[in-house]
């Protein structure tokens, strides 16, 4: 939506404009600022931190991080929060646009009821399931392990998935599927060499906006990976706030490295959030 | 391991996998290097590791047991400790969680030996094991674990050189010469108490004092009697101490709420506030933060003057879980962990760094440091030793969530949000549905 | 091209995506239903059918009343907030004169945060000696209006709402630009020669082509004020006493903490039904409105 940007015809700067503007900056500030605190405290010492919570640190220094790195297994708890989002989402974009495809392109009365039924699914809390859920991780053998919560990750990607591709392939014209099935293409073959090309900005954003609940997400892999080491970057961080309560500084530092990936793929990729986030809610 | 090949595909993973052989080596898989041939090996017939959970709360304690894991796994060749990391929050708690979603450890820091030994989770002591120490809590004939602490003494642990500036009285005969000494710290123009209200347990520190001073001292067996129908929390002395509480709590610095246990050594030695009422736990991790604070450290008196005191036998210590004692080579690696843990060099090191009493019959000799010898003092003149009121056993025993359940209410009672009579009701009301499974009173006589 | 029969192919593809979503959402979901007449605790294996016990016990004890008021409150702050700064910042962002992707990307910035991030960093700010709010209103010289913010128990729930509607305000603003980038700008610029001040173009023009947006943005973020978790556990934990605990928190704690796994299903489905209920609610709400308007 970006590209619509609305053609206004402007002559000068008005007042208004000007009050608008310091307006609009101003909320921008109170809205980054926590942020930036949280940036500037991990180069911080914790007596900084406690004794002037808003000034910028005497030294800008890595010590917090070395610290971090040396005392705790973080190094653990980022690869598991890189394996789980990254194994995840390739299994997702395996999955979950062939589901799409099928209920869209060859829609029948059972697929179209299945559709229903994933939409109806997204009302149902992860709470309400956990429960159960875990029993069942135990009797599958996937519990306490990393292919635990990948499985979850994938089921619960299912519904707002559908959603999103569907909405995009109604977009997708049928001729070029037509072309590849005259030239002798297999449905598998159609699909993943002519139609799932076509859908990469739908992919993108299936990837950013689903990655990133992945990557935020707490509860499960707090519950479900086995605490011999650590889990992922969000449980240390919360292992951290009940562990270190007094050290501030190692937890600005495990906030700034959860941070830090989100936020490079969000400048990078930010029109996929954008579309991703207004696709699903036109649709929902 | 299949997956992780698999996933080694992706360009970054490939990139950070790189980094992790590099430098991230130092968590799991130690033992296969380094020299072996200096090691003891012969005590397990097969190589063993095990899972360890201990309260790493307290970052004293944590220090401490992960030296003396460190210590254990490099001594020994075939046996292997891994450490599992407590979350934070509520201990027992943590343990409950762990339990529910199966993942109980193989030998683990047991608080509640009570509740666990009835579910049939812990194995008992070894013989040996058991006589290495003065005295043990035992069930059925049987002691389930190997204290390593002594009971934690409280008291006010206080900024001394600001007491002595101020001419504050440092050794009070009443509860009211106490709350004096609140009301002059006060005047001197500091706030006169800290507490850490954001962790629940740590509420129970004034509460059971007050508790043993107005219920304890005039009926030891008040729980018991709670089974019975004999008693309840509506009563005149249990009502008491929430008053008390809220008597108190006007000297407390107006944070305590949102306040971690964890934050309290700075509030002290960054002069938020003189006094906070902990174990002597506390020592050392003042002198560490500020080896320069003076720490000071006294008994609150009751209000009639007797010094009452958390003493005695504990029931937190080592524990195997019974699960593991199936395998031979456990039993055999966690008597070993024992009587490593317990030997001169390493239990030595273990009471100086979190200032603990030690439990032994034959303790190593300590260097104590001179609040913790005011403690002990203390100990020894106490007009009144008793264990912590949800440390009791027995028909004393409290019902496993009754302890969370009433530090909520206490706080909602010193907060305001409820009345001392809403309190009481509610707690009474609490203790029926807790205890139409659990009584242990009732239990027996039927 | 469409085909009424439904062949291999067809199952083949969504067959994948099938099994995942019943396996792993459904399946417990139904279990759920059973467990929450038993007196389960997670781990011993002999389950006890105990009827509708959880239920007569949810529906006759405070804490699950207080829970639901807590639940509410908080549901219905962040909605109203949420929804009353994305359209605010929506507005601003369509209006503004320079910068405008620049803004939009920073209000989005807390969106991508992690709940127990952002709790941690807001349970600092609001730290009652430590924090920077109390500092600056130190530095200022009022300390009288210093509070303990999320230790007080009549303040606890709007500041973790507040932490809530400052990383949630951002998403909504993403789709209230979308929608407002789709008024037709001739409808304005004909409103404006007929003389027409802002707030009446704002007010008659603006607020009827956006309508579907308010109902989008309601659903979603009543729904997920239902379902708060991370910052309550990172902030405080339900408390002080049980004053931030909500319906979910419930839920987990007797779940996990106390070991009463059936009861703790037995909330869930309570939640369940107050998610429906309130879906169809709004629905019903905000669709006739949408026609009046």
């Amino acid at each position: 939506m970006a590209k619509e940007t609305k053609i206004r015809v402007r002559e000068r700067v008005r007042v208004s404009d000007i009050i608008l503007f310091i307006l609009t900056l101003c909320l921008a500030v109170l809205f980054v600022i926590p942020v930036v605190f949280a940036f500037i405290s991990a180069f911080k010492t914790n007596g900084e931190i406690l004794a002037n919570p808003l000034s910028l640190p005497a030294k800008w220094s890595l010590a917090n991080f070395f610290d971090l790195f040396q005392r705790t297994d973080f190094f653990t708890a980022t690869w598991h929060s890189l394996f789980l989002t990254i194994v995840s989402e390739i299994l997702i974009i395996f999955i979950v646009p062939m589901g799409a495809y099928a209920i869209e392109r060859r829609s029948t009365k059972v697929t179209r009821m299945i559709y229903t039924f994933f939409l109806a699914g997204m009302m149902i809390p992860f709470h309400l399931y956990m429960f159960p859920l875990f029993k069942e991780m135990k009797l599958f053998g996937i519990y306490g392990k990393l292919s635990g919560p990948i499985c979850c990750y994938i089921a619960g990607s299912v519904a707002f998935g559908s959603l999103l591709y569907c909405s995009f392939l109604k977009g997708v014209p049928l001729e070029i599927e037509e072309a590849a099935r005259i030239d002798g293409c297999g449905p598998f073959q159609t699909f993943w060499q002519v139609v799932f090309p076509l859908l990469g900005p739908c992919t993108a954003s299936m990837i950013v906006l689903n990655g990133l609940g992945i990557w935020n997400d707490f509860l499960m892999p707090y519950l479900v990976l086995p605490s011999d080491r650590a889990k992922t970057i969000n449980v240390e961080v919360y292992a951290f706030v009940g562990q270190f309560t007094a050290r501030w500084d190692l937890i600005f530092a495990g906030t700034v490295i959860s941070m830090v990936p989100a936020l490079i793929i969000y400048v990078l990729l930010q029109k996929y959030f954008v579309k991703g986030i207004t696709a699903g809610a036109a649709k929902g | 391991m299949k997956k992780k090949r698999l996933a080694a595909l992706g360009l970054c993973m490939a990139m950070c996998a790189a980094a992790l052989s590099g430098c991230g080596g130092g968590s799991g898989e130690k033992t296969a290097s380094g020299d072996d041939s200096s090691k003891i090996s012969g005590i397990v017939s097969q190589p063993t590791e095990m899972t360890f959970i201990y309260a790493d709360g307290d970052e004293g304690m944590k220090e401490a047991m992960d030296t003396i894991v460190e210590r254990f796994n490099d001594t020994y060749a075939d046996m292997t400790i891994r450490v599992e990391r407590g979350n934070g929050g509520t201990y027992p708690e943590f343990i409950q969680t762990k339990d529910s979603i199966g993942e109980f450890p193989d030998m683990l820091e047991m608080r509640d030996p009570a509740v666990y030994y009835r579910a049939g989770k812990i194995a008992p002591l070894s013989d040996d094991i058991r006589d290495l120490f003065e005295s043990v809590e035992e069930f059925g004939g049987q002691a389930y674990t190997a204290p390593f602490s002594g009971n934690n003494v409280q008291g006010i642990i206080y900024n001394r050189k600001f007491f002595q500036e101020h001419n504050i009285n440092e050794a009070p005969q009443t509860y009211d010469d106490f709350i004096q000494i609140c009301e002059d710290v006060k005047a001197a123009g500091m706030t006169p108490l800290c507490v850490g209200g954001n962790d629940l347990w740590h509420m129970g520190f004034w509460f059971n004092k007050f508790y043993t001073d107005e219920v304890i001292t005039e009926n030891p067996d008040f729980i018991a009697d709670m089974y019975a129908g004999k008693t309840k929390w509506s009563d005149d002395n249990a009502r008491a101490v929430f008053q008390d509480m809220i008597d108190l709590f006007q000297y407390v610095d107006t944070g305590w709420a949102s306040t971690p246990d964890a934050q309290l050594t700075t509030m002290l030695i960054s002069n938020k506030a003189a006094m906070l009422f902990s174990g002597t736990h506390m020592f050392s991790q003042i002198a560490e933060a500020d080896p320069d604070f003076d720490i000071g450290w006294l008994p609150v008196p009751d209000k009639k003057g007797n010094i009452n005191l958390v003493g005695g036998a504990v029931p937190t210590g080592w524990a195997l879980s019974a699960e593991a004692a199936k395998d031979e080579n456990k039993q055999k690696m966690f008597d070993e962990w024992c009587r490593f843990f317990f030997n001169d060099e390493n239990y030595k090191y273990f009471c100086e760094k979190i200032s603990c009493i030690p439990t032994l019959k034959e303790n190593p000799d300590l260097d104590v440091s001179e609040p913790m010898q005011l403690a002990l003092d203390a100990l020894d003149n106490a007009d009144l030793k008793v264990n912590m009121w949800n440390g009791q056993l027995g028909d004393n025993e409290l019902p496993p969530e009754f302890r969370n359940y009433c530090y909520k209410v206490v706080t909602e009672v010193i907060q305001g949000t409820k009345s001392v009579d809403a309190a009481v009701a509610e707690l009474d009301k609490e203790w029926a549905n807790e205890t139409v499974d659990f009584n242990p009173v009732k239990n027996k006589e039927s | 091209m469409k085909k009424k029969k439904l062949d291999w192919v067809t199952v083949g593809f969504l067959s994948p995506a099938f099994v995942f979503f019943v396996l792993f959402i459904i399946v417990p979901a139904i279990a759920s239903v059973y467990y929450s007449f038993t007196s389960w605790d997670g781990v011993s294996p002999d389950v006890k059918f105990i009827g509708i016990r959880n239920y007569v016990e949810i529906f006759t004890s405070k804490r699950f009343y207080n829970a639901l008021k807590n639940t509410v409150i908080l549901t219905v702050f962040i909605s109203l907030f949420e929804n009353f700064f994305a359209l605010v910042l929506a507005l601003l962002v369509d209006h503004v004169f320079r910068l405008k992707n620049l803004f939009r990307s920073i209000f989005y910035i807390p969106v991508i945060l992690s709940g127990i991030v952002s709790g941690f960093i807001w349970k600092t700010i609001y730290n009652y000696n430590f924090g920077v709010i109390n500092s600056i209103l130190g530095a200022m010289g009022k300390d009288g209006m210093k509070k303990d913010w999320i230790g007080d128990p009549k303040l606890a729930l709007i500041m973790v709402g507040i932490v809530l509607v400052w990383k949630g305000a951002g998403y909504y603003m993403i789709i209230y630009l979308a929608s407002l980038q789709g008024v037709p700008t001739d409808l304005i610029e004909a409103a404006k020669i007929d003389g027409a001040n802002p707030w009446q173009i704002f007010r008659s023009i603006t607020v009827p082509l956006i309508s579907g947006a308010f109902t989008i943005n309601f659903t979603l973020s009543l729904i997920n004020g239902l379902k708060v978790f991370d910052q309550i556990s990172v902030m405080t934990d339900g408390g002080p006493g049980f004053a931030t605990e909500t319906i979910v928190y419930l839920l987990y704690k007797v779940g996990f903490g106390e070991g009463r796994q059936g009861y703790g299903t037995a909330v869930g489905i309570v939640l369940l039904f107050l998610i429906i209920l309130l879906n169809a609610v709004q629905q019903k709400f905000l669709k006739s409105r949408e026609v009046q308007l």
